[in-house]
């Protein structure tokens, strides 16, 4: 079910742009003030966000929009895709308009704002509603102590996450929508983007400690399917699943280091059906990112690691599973090096691992295992303004190359049709462009 | 089980409660001087009173706080000249 849940948003969960210039308006800030190399946060981006996008500074009269581009796109994998990489699309060496997004937010009053994305989808042609975020913070004094806080309602577990190792904001920030991705994921991994309805309050005391708790529900196929999400094959939550993230972010000089949990967790119908009760599932993250953020040398490492405990036994029943148990182990490690604000070089290792279960997973294998190193290197060259015609262009070039060890449970062979791991290894060049 | 009618409630409850506290609130949470490397002296010819957020006579757009002229931090950004 996670991988059909995958599946099935797929089009509509790559990577959304951030980075906005609408907030570059807002605050009279450049794009690097918030970002390292956009759109990863810096500390003073993280404390934006958890503001409620409402800070201000900025002269900007008009009104409150952005628009990202992700045009055009290059993908080359090591052998073709038999039958095409998507629906219009050839075998291999595709170019794409990959996205293009219109944003609005910021702050709405001095505590209340927020980030709104919607999305036209190139690949698979079709638009939707994107990742939302909309917030009410406020600060107080208490004996002495700052103390943040806010409530936040969005769509997608960690979307209003500020460190970038959670899901939805970790690396790559952008990939390419024509590659082929591993088919097992964790439930806390974007299976639910867009899909539900999320109230999670937060407290973030002396800029060190940081709290937060809530919980999400499932939309109804009716509002899906307005926002433009197909709500075939999910497997919706029952009743509220609980998230949490607790984190520890201590600032000395140009260091920032931030070590934390996160997790979810809930009951769920099999692809919809409940003639066998519910599914369940925990999703426990660890993660910890250090920036160090000289001037003209940023260095930004992040770990996160997630275990999920999947109850199936209701799957079982249906048929849908072999295993009444299963479990996934997720790695997702990466370490950059910007130069100047302009020049970004990242590395990483990308694993998932877990127990065989051939029905679940559906694959030939029946193993959910997949590795990847991942490497790019990307130009940024408006971080600190854009031209004098549009200060707030940003841009974002880059050339990604994804090598596969394995793939769905396999170096060699992992379909059954005599497809190696390394046949998916993928160059993506990309133009990212947001103004 | 936690309906969403309660979850709302209940955070309508926490909001009003902290909203109407004892403590006093900012009108706009501005960022803290840690998180921007806030210095008390200048970096070179880079001071907070050269920046295009200092509010004289001590005070920042974007930065909370009392904020020394002669200051400096990492989100600097100068002031445009005229030409």
């Amino acid at each position: 079910m996670v991988a059909l849940a995958a599946l099935l948003g797929a089009g509509f969960l790559s990577r959304p742009a951030a980075s906005l210039p609408l907030y570059a308006r807002q605050t009279g800030q450049p794009c690097a003030t918030c970002h390292t190399a956009f759109w990863e946060l810096n500390p003073f981006g993280r404390r934006f966000k958890l503001g409620g996008y409402t800070l201000g500074g900025g002269d900007w009269k008009g009104p409150p929009f952005a628009v990202t581009l992700q045009a055009p796109t290059y993908t080359h994998t090591e052998a073709g895709q038999t039958g095409g990489a998507a629906p219009h699309f050839g075998p291999n060496n595709n170019f794409a308009f990959q996205q293009v997004s219109l944003f609005t937010g910021g702050r709405i009053t001095d505590n209340l704002g927020a980030f709104i994305q919607g999305t036209y989808d190139g690949v698979f042609r079709s638009f939707a509603w994107d990742n939302v975020d909309i917030r009410f913070a406020n600060s107080v004094n208490v004996d002495g102590h700052n103390l943040l806080w806010g409530v936040t309602a969005n769509n997608s577990p960690t979307v209003q996450d500020v460190w970038n190792t959670t899901p939805v904001w970790s690396f790559p920030f952008i990939r390419s929508e024509l590659a082929p991705t591993p088919t097992a994921k964790t439930f806390i991994d974007l299976v639910y983007a867009q899909q539900v309805a999320g109230l999670t309050g937060y407290a973030f005391l002396d800029d060190l400690f940081y709290l937060e708790f809530g919980g999400y529900r499932p939309l109804s196929n009716n509002t899906q399917k307005a926002l433009g999400i197909n709500p075939t094959g999910q497997s919706p939550i029952n009743g509220v699943a609980p998230y949490w993230r607790v984190a520890v972010e201590p600032n000395f000089g140009d260091h920032s280091w931030e070590v934390g949990t996160f997790g979810l967790a809930s009951k769920v119908f099999p692809i919809g059906l409940s003639g066998a009760g519910t599914d369940s599932f925990t999703d426990i993250g660890i993660d910890t990112q250090y920036q160090y953020l000289g001037d003209p040398h940023t260095v930004t490492a992040r770990v996160a690691w997630i275990h999920e405990n999947h109850n199936t036994s209701a799957s079982q029943t249906l048929g849908l599973a072999d295993n009444s148990n299963n479990q996934l182990r997720f790695l997702n490690a990466t370490l950059s090096y910007i130069y100047d604000k302009t020049w970004s070089f990242t590395g990483g290792r990308m694993s998932i691992g877990g127990t065989p279960d051939a029905t679940l997973y559906g694959t030939f294998t029946g193993s959910p295992n997949s590795a990847n190193w991942i490497s790019e290197i990307a130009y940024l060259p408006f971080m600190r303004g854009g031209p004098s015609f549009w200060p707030w262009l940003n841009a974002r070039i880059g050339l990604q190359y994804i090598r596969w060890d394995k793939f769905d449970g396999a170096s060699t062979n992992f379909n059954g049709a005599g497809r190696n791991a390394h046949a998916n290894n993928t160059i993506f060049g990309y133009v990212w462009i947001a103004f | 089980m936690v309906s969403r009618r309660s979850l709302l409630q209940g955070s309508t409850a926490a909001v009003g409660f902290l909203a109407t506290g004892r403590y006093p609130a900012e009108a706009q949470p501005k960022i803290s001087k840690i998180a921007v490397n806030h210095q008390d002296h200048p970096d070179g010819d880079e001071r907070c009173d050269n920046c295009i957020q200092f509010q004289p006579p001590d005070a920042c757009k974007v930065v909370e706080g009392s904020i020394s002229p002669q200051g400096f931090c990492r989100i600097f950004v100068p002031k445009r000249t005229p030409t």
